[in-house]
Parts: structure tokens; C-alpha cells; sequence
């Protein structure tokens, strides 16, 4: 489009004069005091309001919440409402209330985004007017909709043939703006990818649907697919931080020829891939140093080869799969999260499915901070 | 995440960050930092050591606060990351977009060169 579009549109200050007029009846808008289950065990997530009436939780049905687990007391601890402030006490109970990480000793004063943990069960501690918790809510449920269109375009897995694709995606609350894919490009070659973009919310999510939207098309004009150098050269052209909202992404992108088992790799910004071949104890990495994409205009990125043997397994996965917190509080990294690839399959799992299930089982409990992208590629 | 500005009005600005730079703490201090390098006509140092993370948000600012000191014709050095920030500046490439060093006499010398 060449015309100017603000000729459309009239000027702020002309727009501003039909705004409606503020009500003169002012609505009652109280303040709510909220905690929020978050699923575990079964449990479906749930909203609870906290009103006059002193909230007891518990294992046991007579409690005002049921939380059924044999680590949550019978009865575990109650939460009052004092002035405009919750209060929670411990009543006594075996594994006692953890607030923010601590155990609660005597009546402890919850903050709003307070973390209340009871056995596996979390519960966080949210008050605000009516309006803004359903505002805030709306944001939540407009960021869950930008994480199942992200969800929507990515490739169903790929169970027989020459190269075989299974991948497990957990978007984060916030959207971490993790997006992959792989394809066959003709009869011989196989392309994959995960991208990774900076921060977090619905402006990332928005730069992961664009970047993936054109690599899954192969819609940049006169780029050859099969060529890692061309792809990260054209997108980088394409996406500068300048011209998208200052937000850059990283990415690693290969291309494996069938034909002679040669994989051609290219990395911007991306800690590596990594390649698992049959009878080798450590896990191959895979990985060219550049920067991300939208960082350094014409940057010259470079790519690398490595030689695919068979029952070969390349692991593709997003830095939400290590930079976890664990229940201790210690921040873990890639060298922790490296060992799970060589660790054994377990029968009736997936193995994108088993590296989740070992990611979830370090972390401490709760959402993680990051979108969790595991993708698994087998190479007879 | 906490930011000291250090000789502001001086031949060199020292900029001092604490803390994690991950989405929250970047957020934090990101304003503050920006606004510290336009206020001063001195090159440029920050100092890491008291930092244990940095996320994507924290290389975008480090990157955005180098080309501002650039567009002002100053020299602009990151100094004394830990290992693990290290490890991420490497997987990013930074030291390829922006001049890192090891320790503040490597900065100084840096600044000086």
C-alpha cells in the first residue's frame, strides 16, 4: 500500500471530541479478595473468593476448601480477612503452609500475587477492584489465545519415513513467543527449526507467528530453504529489531539430505541443537556462534556441517527447557538439563513426553516462567 | 535488580547493575540506565559483577544502551560478567556486537585504546 493512511483517519484532537461522556452514576466496584488454584493432581484450576467468613482449607470435605492429597493435613490452615487485608495461619499441619517459599510461623500477611503452597497444591492470592480483576483476566484469557494460535502452526508429528517427528509445546501463562517446525523440502531433504523471541506476552507471540508463518511457507522471495545461511540472511534482512517493535529472536535451522546423511546447520543466538548417535555417551552439539536475528544488520552467518549416522536422534529445544527454577531455589542450566538426552526411553512415552515429564519434575511447583518447546527428530 | 550510576559528570560513567536482568529486572532499570548515558557526555562502562542473569530483554538493553553511546560518538565496554552471564553472552554472540571484557582493567584499558 503506497497511499498515506493517516489521510484516513482524522486528527487526534477531532477524534477525542465524540468520545462518550463519563457516567454520572458511579458504579459500585468493591475490592475483591481472590485465590487462584492452579491445576495439579487433577485438580482444575479454580477462582476462590475470600469474604467475612474465615476460609478453612484442608484435606477433608468440611473444610470451605478441599484439597485431596496426603500431603494436606486434614486440616492444613485458614485465611481470614483482616481489614483490607488476608491473613493466613498455619493450623498446625504436617508439611506446613509455604508462603513465597517460606514457612508461615504464626499469622502471616499475604501480598497480592502471593504464592501459598500446600502439599503439590498452589494457590495464589490476588485483590483488586472487580474491574481490574476482570480485566486482568481478559489479558489472561487473550494470552491464552495468542498460545494456541502459536499451538495452531505447528506441524503435526511425523511417524513413519526417513526422518521421524514428535515434539511436546507448553506455552508459558505470560507466552514466551517459542515457535518450530520441519518439513520435507523435496524428495531428499528435511528442514527443522525453533525460534525463541525476546521477552515475553502477545508482541512476542505476534513476531513468533510472523517468523513462523514464513519460514513454514518458505515465503521469503528467491530464498533457497534447503541453504541455512540463506534462510538466517533473509530473515534477519526481514525482521531488524528497529522495524519490529525492538524485539529480536533467536533461532537454529537445519537441513538434513537424506541422500548422503549430511545435516547443514545454521544457529543465530541459540545455545545448539544436539545430536544423540547410537553407542556415543555424550550428546553432540551443534552449533555456529552469531548473533540473533534483528540484532546486526547484514550480518554474515555462516554454517556447518555434521556427518548423521543412523538411529541418529537430533534434539531441538528452547532455553525455557533449562532455565528453570528448581523446588530448592536453585537456578539450573543447560548442563543440568544435558543428561536427560542420553537417559534411557521409557516404554510407552513419547520421548519429547519423557525430557517434559523430567523438566516438570525439577521445577519447582507451579506454571514456569518460559515456554517449555521439546522436538525430537529420528533418523533411522 | 539494582542500578548505581557512578561518576556521572566525570571523564568516564560507570554504570553498576546488581541483581537479576531478566524480564522484571531489565524493566526495572532500563529507563534509569538510558537516561543515565543521554544525561552524560562521558564514555561508557557497566559493570556486572553483581549479576547473575541476564535474559533476552537484558541483551536488548545492553545492545540499545551500546548504539546510543555510538550515535553519541562515545566508547561504550561491559565488564566483570560471572560465568553463567558469560556462557549466555557467548551463546548470543554479544562480544560480536558490543566490546566485553573481563575486568575493569581490561575496561579501562579498553576506554583508553
Amino acid at each position: 500500500m503506497t497511499d498515506d493512511a493517516t489521510e484516513r483517519h482524522p486528527p487526534e484532537s477531532e477524534r477525542t471530541m465524540v468520545r462518550r461522556a463519563a457516567p454520572t452514576a458511579v458504579e459500585p466496584d468493591p475490592v475483591l479478595h481472590v485465590l487462584d488454584l492452579e491445576p495439579a493432581e487433577g485438580i482444575a484450576a479454580r477462582r476462590i473468593g475470600l469474604d467475612a467468613t474465615p476460609l478453612t482449607i484442608g484435606r477433608t470435605p468440611q473444610n470451605g476448601l478441599a484439597l485431596p492429597s496426603p500431603d494436606v493435613s486434614r486440616s492444613h490452615c485458614i485465611l481470614a480477612l483482616e481489614g483490607e487485608a488476608v491473613v493466613v495461619s498455619d493450623l498446625g499441619s504436617t508439611n506446613g503452609t509455604i508462603v513465597d517459599g517460606r514457612a508461615a510461623q504464626g499469622p502471616t500477611r499475604l501480598a497480592p500475587g502471593s504464592r501459598l503452597r500446600l502439599g503439590p497444591f498452589t494457590l495464589v492470592y490476588r485483590s483488586g477492584r472487580a474491574s481490574d480483576l476482570a480485566r486482568a483476566e481478559e489479558v489472561e484469557r487473550d494470552l491464552a489465545r495468542a498460545g494456541r494460535y502459536v499451538a495452531a502452526l505447528l506441524p503435526p508429528p511425523v511417524a513413519e519415513g526417513p526422518v521421524r517427528a514428535d515434539w511436546r509445546f507448553v506455552p508459558s501463562a505470560r507466552i514466551g513467543g517459542d515457535g518450530f517446525g520441519y518439513g520435507w523440502l523435496d524428495e531428499r531433504r528435511f528442514a527443522a527449526w525453533l525460534l525463541d523471541v525476546s521477552g515475553h506476552g502477545a508482541g512476542s507471540a505476534l513476531l513468533a507467528a510472523s517468523a513462523m508463518n514464513i519460514l513454514r511457507e518458505h515465503s521469503l522471495p528467491g530464498v533457497d530453504f534447503a541453504d541455512p545461511v540463506a534462510v538466517l540472511s533473509a530473515a534477519n534482512a526481514r525482521f531488524q529489531m528497529d522495524r519490529h517493535g525492538g524485539l529480536y529472536f533467536s533461532i537454529w535451522y537445519g537441513v538434513l539430505d537424506i541422500g548422503s546423511r549430511v545435516l547443514t546447520f545454521g544457529c543465530a543466538g541459540q545455545h545448539p541443537a544436539f545430536l544423540v548417535a547410537p553407542g556415543e555417551a555424550a550428546p553432540q552439539p551443534l552449533w555456529v556462534k552469531s548473533p540473533a536475528i534483528g540484532l546486526a544488520p547484514d550480518w554474515p552467518y555462516r554454517r556447518a556441517e555434521v556427518a548423521v549416522p543412523p538411529g541418529a536422534r537430533l534434539h531441538l529445544f528452547s532455553d525455557g527447557a533449562f532455565e528453570i527454577t528448581a523446588a530448592d531455589g536453585a537456578q539450573l542450566g543447560i548442563r543440568d538439563f544435558l543428561p536427560l538426552l542420553s537417559a534411557p526411553a521409557v516404554p510407552g512415552l513419547a520421548e519429547p513426553e519423557r525430557l517434559w515429564r523430567a523438566v516438570r519434575g525439577r521445577a519447582r511447583p507451579g506454571p514456569l516462567d518460559d515456554d517449555v518447546s521439546l522436538v525430537t527428530l529420528d533418523i533411522p | 535488580m539494582e542500578l548505581a550510576v557512578v561518576g556521572s559528570g566525570t571523564a568516564l560513567l560507570r554504570l553498576v547493575l546488581a541483581g537479576r536482568l531478566d524480564a522484571a529486572g531489565t524493566e526495572k532499570v532500563e529507563g534509569r540506565f538510558s537516561a543515565a548515558i543521554g544525561n552524560s557526555k562521558a564514555d561508557v562502562a557497566v559493570d556486572l559483577t553483581g549479576v547473575s542473569f541476564v535474559g533476552s530483554l537484558g541483551i536488548r538493553m545492553l545492545i540499545a544502551a551500546a548504539r546510543q553511546a555510538d550515535r553519541a560518538r562515545r566508547r561504550f565496554v561491559i565488564f566483570g560478567a560471572q560465568s553463567a552471564v558469560a556462557e549466555v553472552f557467548e551463546t548470543v554472540s554479544l562480544d560480536d556486537l558490543i566490546p566485553v571484557v573481563a575486568d575493569e582493567d581490561a575496561a579501562l584499558a579498553r576506554l583508553k585504546a
